[in-house]
Order: C-alpha cells, then structure tokens, then sequence
C-alpha cells in the first residue's frame, strides 16, 4: 500500500520505487525515498537500464557498502562473523537514512564518525572523548534524542565486541542485535520502519514538513499534530488510533498497532489563497506553535480549486483569478522552480510550498517548470530544527479591565487580564513594547497585570516565556 | 362609504391573522456533510430522509461543493453530470427522490449556484466583486431551478424554500480574504436581491400554481457582529463591525429569514458560557427572534407577507453538540433542545430545523455529535427530559404534539 499523495511523485525514480515495493523485496522500505530513487533514476538515464533494476543496483550497493564499513568497524571474530555481517548489512542503511533524511539531522554523522575512529583506534581516550561527544548530542533538550540513546548504546556493545574477552564479545553481539532490529529501536523508529507510517515522498524532502511527519506519527502532542495533518494537506494520515481517534475518523485499523485518518476539508494539490493574509503570515517558529500553524491553516485551506496537470517535471496550472487571489501549490519551493508566463512570481509560504502571486486578474494559464527532478530534490527552505517548545498564546481581543471586564482603550496605571494558553506560572512574562512588564499573577490560561503610568498610544502586549513570545496583542492606552 | 367595524375585522383576519397561521408550523431536520451507517448501501441524502419519519420538513444542500455520494470536496464529485447547475443536480435520482417523497410537505434547499473556475465545479465565488458575470450566473441558474420546480412540482400542495447558509459565515469569509468591507456588503446585498429578482420573476409567472416557493436569507448573527480583532476579522461583542442583520438585510427583499440560531441557544455573546441554566436558552432565543422581526420587517416580500403574516422568521438551523452540552452540570443536549423548540414553536416561528440527522465527520474541533443518529445508525444515549422526551427525535416530536 502506497502513501504516496496522488500526484506527488510522477516522475521515473519514484515510479520505480514504488514498482520494487509492489515486488515484495523484503527491503528496509525507508531506505527508498528519495536518495536511493533518484540515483536510481540518474543511473538509469546514463546506462538505459530499467529503472526498477537500477533501484535494486542501488539499494544493493548501499548494502554492501554498509556492511563492509561495519565489519572494518568492529572486527568481529570467529562464528559470530557472518551473522553480524548479515545484520548491520540489513538494518545499517536504515539507520543512517533516519538519522540524515528522517531526522534531518546530519550532525548524527559526525557522531557516528567519532563512534568510528574511537573504536578502530581502541584507546581509551578516544572512547572517552567519544563518549562526550555523545552526551553533549544527548544533552540537547527540544530534540528526539532516543535515536541518541540507541546510538550510544551501540557505541558500547561495539566496543564490547571489539573485547578480549569471548563474553563481553557476545554480550555486544546480543546487544548490538536488540538495538538494530526495529524491536530494540525507539518508537518513532520502529513506526518509520512501518511502510504505513513513512512520509510519502514530498513530505521526506521538506526538512519542515518531514519534522513534522515524525511529531504526528508519536504518541506526543496531538492538538499540534492533528494541526500539521491539517497543514501538511494530505488527505490520507497515519498515526497512533488513540492520539487522533477523538478528533478524525478512523479509515482503516492496520492491525498493527497504527491507524489510518481521513484529514477533511483539503480541496486539492493547488488552491486559491488570500494575497492579504499570505502577507500577514508568520514563518511557523517550532513544531508546538499552535497559533502559527492555525494561522496557516486557515489561509492554506481554502475549498477554490484550481485545475493542476503534471507531466514530467512540469505543472500546468489554469484558474480564473480574482483580484486578490493568489495560487498555492503544495510542491515543495526550490530556487530551480521557473514558471510561464514570467510576469507571474514565485514565492515560498512558511511550510516551504510554492506560492504564485500572478499579479493580475482573469484567466491564468501557467506552467511551472523545474530543470531536476523536482519531487525528489529536497527543498532548498529552512534547515532549521523546528524547537518543541511551547508558544505562549493571547487570545484575540482578550484584554480587560480586571475588575468590570470592559475592554479598551485602558488608562495608565490601569489594571488588566488577558487570556490566552500556554501560560506558565512559574516563568511566563509580559513585554509592553519593547519594556519588560512583571505581571501580579500568572495561571495556565490568564495573567493579571498593571498597566505603567507612562504607557500611552497603540502598544503591542506579548507574552515571554523563556526565549519564546507569542504574537501581539495591540492595546490602546489613554492618558 | 365609511366602512363598518364588522368590515374592517373581517378585512383584518382576512390579510394578517389568517395567512399568519394558514402556513402550519413544521419542524424538520437537515442534513449537511454527515457519516452514513455503517449497515446500509443507501447513500447519505436517502437514508437521512428515510430516516427523519413524518416530520414533513427536510433541509439539504444543493450545490458543487459536495455530494451526499462522496466526501465534501471529492475531487470526482458530479463526474456524471455534463453540466453541474443547481437544476441538473436536482435530477441525480438521490435528489430528486426527496421532492418526490410524499411525506414532505416542505424542502428547503441550500442552494448555490456554481460555476469552474479550472479546479471544476465550484459555488459562485462570492469573494470577488460583484460584475455582470456573476450577476447572470445567479440569474440564469436561479431561474432555471425555479422553472423546473415549477414545471415538475406546479401542481402539488408543497413548499419549496431556496436558502442561502449563513450570510454571516460568508461576510467573515469576504472579509478575512479581501479585508474590504464595502466590498463584502455590496457583494452579499447584490447577490441576494438578484436571486430574489429571479426567484419573484418565475413565481410571477405561475401564479396559479399550488407550488409555494419562497425565497429564505438566512443569517447567523444578531448582536455579534464581525469585527478586526489584531489582524483577522472575528465574531465579535464589542459593537464594533458588521453583520447581515445590520448591513445587509436593510438592502435586501426576501420573503422570510432563516435565523442559524446558535448565537442565542449555544453561545450566549453577553457571557461566552455555556453551562447556564436551560431555560435561559428559551429566554435568549425570544428575544432575539423579536431582535430579527424587528430589524428586518421592511425587507420582506409581498408574497412573504401574506404567507407568514407577523411570523417571518424561520429556525433554519437549531441544535446542540453532545460532546459539549451533555457533561454540563446544569443539565445536557435535551433539557435545552426542549427549552428551545419551545420557545420558537411559541413565538411562532413557520419552520424549525433540526441540525442534524447524522452526525457530521470529526472536524478535529471540540464540539462534536449534533447527530439525531450515529455512525451506527443509532440515537445516541442522552439524558432524559422526564416525563417529556429521551432522544432528539421525540423532543422534536413532543413540540409538536403540545402545540399550543
């Protein structure tokens, strides 16, 4: 079963990947997109071979190359040679393809490669300072670490095995095998390890949306995730039945511990969108940014369709256009991107989709064109880790006076509430402006403030907390 | 001659109190977006109009957004039609089954005209201007569905009501997407008063038909209006902005209004809780349907006039979602449906309208199951009104039956 979004993947790479997965080769399914397949795809255009046999010659080479570096690695001796090989052969690739392409976290290679040179070079220094390397990765808050943990883990269990001694040997030989089979691995490994569960192949190379992808299929944070569902537009998600049973109707129980959603209301892969509230939108600042993400959603979501044809690398695209009409297409933005006609501009939204602003109304005709292989390139937008963070968040029009509940404009010295969510007790602050404001109560969802005696005019309220602040809030302040 | 007292009473019960109760009040149930049992083929329009029993009103969408066959937004809906206009959607056998029902006395249709603009059939995009476009839109599919209303149902002792959803809904949606207000207002004014022109024109046309067809603009907020809060437009209670009621019901003709009465029975504006006492939602709805007679008495049709009298405002929509009222501790969904039904049976509303037969798909949102029936096809488990009614169904029924 294919998790493909219609449309997303029509070029020869991905139809290649996806005929090899309808063979049934018992292959890592996550070392298929999109590396693998658009090498594929790149060797099949110089040799002439079918694309679907030069996917096989690539996963075999990834394979093999994997399983030599691990034996050259960790050495290992006697009867337990060929089972070790066979099983970091297996399950190596998927590993750094998570850690890479999943993860989006390249900065795991530089920790496997001191994983590497402190084992070959079997010194206690170098094992302690990969160690350290290793707690310092680990240490970072805001971050999946549990692919961390395992990793570091194995740092041990290899050295085990790279032991004098025959029980140490075979007790990092056990260990090394709990870690790599998807039992031993962390859950939302194991989930990428379900073909279900892996991110089709636009949503694998949006570093935003791949991010994403990784929050929805964990058991964490379902107000947020089902807000990406809804973001990423994909008609079809996949997640744990508990997290999103409540809120979406279940299509289809795997059996396997997984659900498939039905996500309502998305009109189609081109959409036409406000230019006025597209110019109000904010980059989306952390995957628990609930504000900015309904923000999107309420702009992105729109019911307008518009007729969309792909052919190769090419979209072709016709609608009517209002005067404030602007054309969303949910095809990941890159620079490579050119359309025609050329009056027409490209821009990117805060999820790293395509935006057209045609700067006109009446009938469009365009043709959006990519000289790569478009749908496989991983999108030239924002490698940024998105925090998991919370947001604090004022409600719209929140603000009043504490004691009659009349809303603005206030007086100076004035003493206001203001509601919202996301509020911390213990470390949630108010900026006035740019002044720090110290509020005289703080709960979950309301705090309690004086006005200065100096404040006058239009003046933007913020709630801080730690190094993150929710949007503003305008309030009027009248001498 | 100076006419006599006994003249002039008769003259009166002949123009204002016998038309007034010539149209016998109905209630009814809607169906919008919904979740089909899982033991029936039937697609959704007909099992929820074979499922309402006699209640006689029925209320359903008629437009290019969705089918009651596929999912709203189903990118192959009305692949079979030629040609997608509220009049050749009403020859699917689906639809055209529930004017062919005999126990429905009343249809209402949510209707909209449509038009593709590339992504394929679509509602008239009422988020541009108002041209000369969109104007013969209206006009041309208006008129085509009111001929074959007429040509089809001419001889037949029904109603028929042509409504739009909410005119409030779509005044925040213009003004969330262009920001521009008179262009919102002008928009809706001019949309409606072309569908009433069309709608007035075909009836002129068959006037000894036993066809009544009426012509309902429905509106959702009465003292809420739609506001810039920050940098969106929002409901509002701040007095500030606009509504239909306000704005656009003044420059409009229709024959009578559908009030979407969440406003006064789920979400009172002056204090944003829910969880009163459910006769407070009798007291609000009251007032409010007094609020919208007053405000819109001179924007409704002759032929309004004299088929509703003084009672012009239709329920177009009432309702309660289990997950949100039943757990409140001043009592769930039925002692407010009762207090409801009531109050606008009382007041003398012609319809009221039941949101809805079947559940609607979770959304995601919080306030979920207005279903009369579940997904299983069966009526949820509410809290009794002792010694009146324990579902949706028999609540609706008992308001009829102690008509006063």
């Amino acid at each position: 079963m294919s998790s493909y979004a219609p449309g997303s993947c029509r070029n020869p790479s991905i139809e290649a990947a996806e005929q090899l997965l309808q063979t049934g080769v018992p292959a890592p399914f996550d070392i298929v997109p999109p590396l693998p397949a658009f090498l594929s795809a790149a060797i099949g255009g110089i040799t002439g071979f079918s694309t679907s046999l030069c996917f096989s010659i690539v996963l075999l080479a990834a394979i093999v190359a994997q399983a030599a570096a691990f034996y050259s690695l960790a050495r290992p001796r006697g009867p337990l040679r060929g089972g070790f090989m066979a099983l970091v052969g297996l399950f190596g690739p998927s590993r750094v393809y998570l850690a890479v392409l999943c993860l989006d976290a390249p900065d795991r290679i530089v920790f496997w490669a001191l994983i590497a040179t402190a084992t070959s070079l079997r010194k206690r220094s170098a094992v302690v300072a990969a160690l350290c390397a290793g707690a310092a990765v680990l240490s970072r808050s805001q971050d999946f670490n549990s692919f961390d943990v395992v990793a570091l883990a194995e740092l041990a269990l290899l050295l085990g095995l790279a032991a004098d001694s025959a029980r140490l040997r075979l007790l990092g030989f056990v260990g090394l095998a709990l870690c790599l089979t998807p039992f031993g691995a962390p859950r939302e490994t194991r989930a990428g390890l379900r073909a279900d569960f892996r991110p089709d192949l636009r949503t694998a190379s949006n570093p935003i949306l791949r991010q994403a992808h990784y929050l929805t299929i964990s058991k964490l944070h379902p107000e947020a995730s089902l807000l990406w569902l809804k973001a990423g537009a994909q008609k079809v998600a996949y997640g744990p039945c508990a997290k999103f049973g409540h809120a979406l109707e279940i299509k289809y129980d795997s059996m396997l511990g997984g659900c498939s959603f039905d996500v309502p209301g998305i009109a189609g892969d081109a959409v036409l969108t406000s230019r006025r509230v597209f110019d109000q939108l904010q980059p989306i600042r952390g995957l628990l940014d609930i504000e900015g993400l309904e923000r999107y959603i309420r702009w992105s979501n729109r019911p307008e369709a518009v007729s969309v044809q792909r052919e190769g690398n090419e979209i072709e695209l016709r609608t009517s256009l209002g005067p404030d009409d602007l054309i969303l297409v949910r095809e990941n933005w890159s620079p490579n991107w050119s359309i025609t006609p050329d009056s027409a501009k490209l821009r990117r939204d805060p999820l790293g989709f395509i935006v057209i602003d045609p700067e006109r109304a009446g009938d469009f005709h365009a043709a959006l064109s990519n000289a790569r292989f478009a749908p496989t390139i991983r999108s030239r937008i924002d490698e940024t880790r998105l925090t998991l963070a919370k947001f604090p968040a004022i409600a719209p029009g929140s603000a009043i006076d504490a004691q009659t509940f009349e809303r603005g404009p206030f007086r100076p010295e004035q003493y206001i509430s203001v509601f919202g969510r996301g509020f911390n007790p213990d470390s949630t602050r108010l900026l006035l402006g740019e002044s720090r404001l110290e509020p005289m109560w703080v709960g979950e969802s309301q705090i309690n403030f004086q006005l200065p005696a100096d404040a006058s005019g239009m003046l933007e309220l913020r709630a801080l907390t730690g190094r993150h602040t929710s949007f503003p809030e305008a309030i009027e302040v009248r001498p | 001659m100076k006419p006599s007292v006994g003249a002039a009473f008769a003259a009166y019960l002949a123009l204002v109190v016998l038309p007034t109760f010539a149209q016998a009040q109905q209630i009814g149930f809607y169906q919008w977006v919904g979740i089909s049992p899982s033991d029936t083929d039937a697609d959704l329009l007909t099992e929820a109009r074979e499922r309402i029993g006699d209640q006689g009103a029925f209320r359903l969408y008629l437009g290019a957004r969705f089918d009651y066959e596929r999912p709203y937004l189903a990118p192959d809906r009305f692949a079979n039609l030629d040609t997608v206009t509220p009049a050749s959607i009403l020859t699917l056998p689906r639809y055209r089954a529930v004017l062919d029902d005999p126990k429905l006395s009343t249809v209402i249709l949510t209707t909209y005209t449509t038009h593709d603009y590339g992504g394929g059939p679509d509602d008239l995009n009422l988020l541009r201007p108002w041209t000369d476009f969109e104007r013969k839109t209206e006009t041309t599919q208006i008129t085509a569905l009111c001929e074959l209303l007429y040509r089809d149902f001419g001889d037949q002792q029904r109603t028929i009501i042509i409504a739009n959803n909410e005119a409030d809904e779509k005044l925040l949606e213009i003004l969330n997407y262009t920001g521009d207000p008179t262009q919102a207002l002008e928009t809706l004014t001019a949309w409606i008063n072309t569908r009433h022109d069309a709608i007035s024109k075909v009836r002129a046309a068959h006037p000894n038909a036993k066809l009544k067809l009426f012509h309902a603009f429905e509106i959702s907020m009465v003292r809420l209006r739609a506001a810039p809060v920050r940098d969106e437009y929002m409901k509002s209670s701040s007095g500030k902005g606009w509504n239909a009621l306000e704005h656009i019901v003044p420059d409009i003709r229709c024959d009578l209004i559908s009030y979407s009465s969440y406003e006064s029975i789920n979400s009172p504006y002056d204090t944003l809780r829910t969880d009163l006492p459910p006769e407070l939602v009798a007291t609000r709805l009251r007032a409010d349907l007094d609020l919208i007679r007053d405000k819109s008495r001179d924007s409704i049709s002759d032929a309004g006039r004299r088929a509703f009298g003084d009672r012009f405002v239709m329920i177009g929509e009432m309702g309660f979602a289990r997950e949100r009222f039943e757990p409140l501790s001043t009592g769930g969904v039925l002692p407010r449906l009762n207090y409801a039904l009531a109050a606008a049976r009382d007041w003398g509303a012609p319809w009221i309208i039941l949101w809805q037969v079947f559940d609607a798909p979770k959304l995601g949102s919080r306030a979920w199951g207005w279903g009369a029936f579940d997904a299983a096809g069966k009526r949820p488990g509410l809290k009794a009104v002792p010694g009146a009614c324990n579902t949706v169904a028999t609540c609706a029924l008992a308001a009829v039956e102690s008509r006063p």
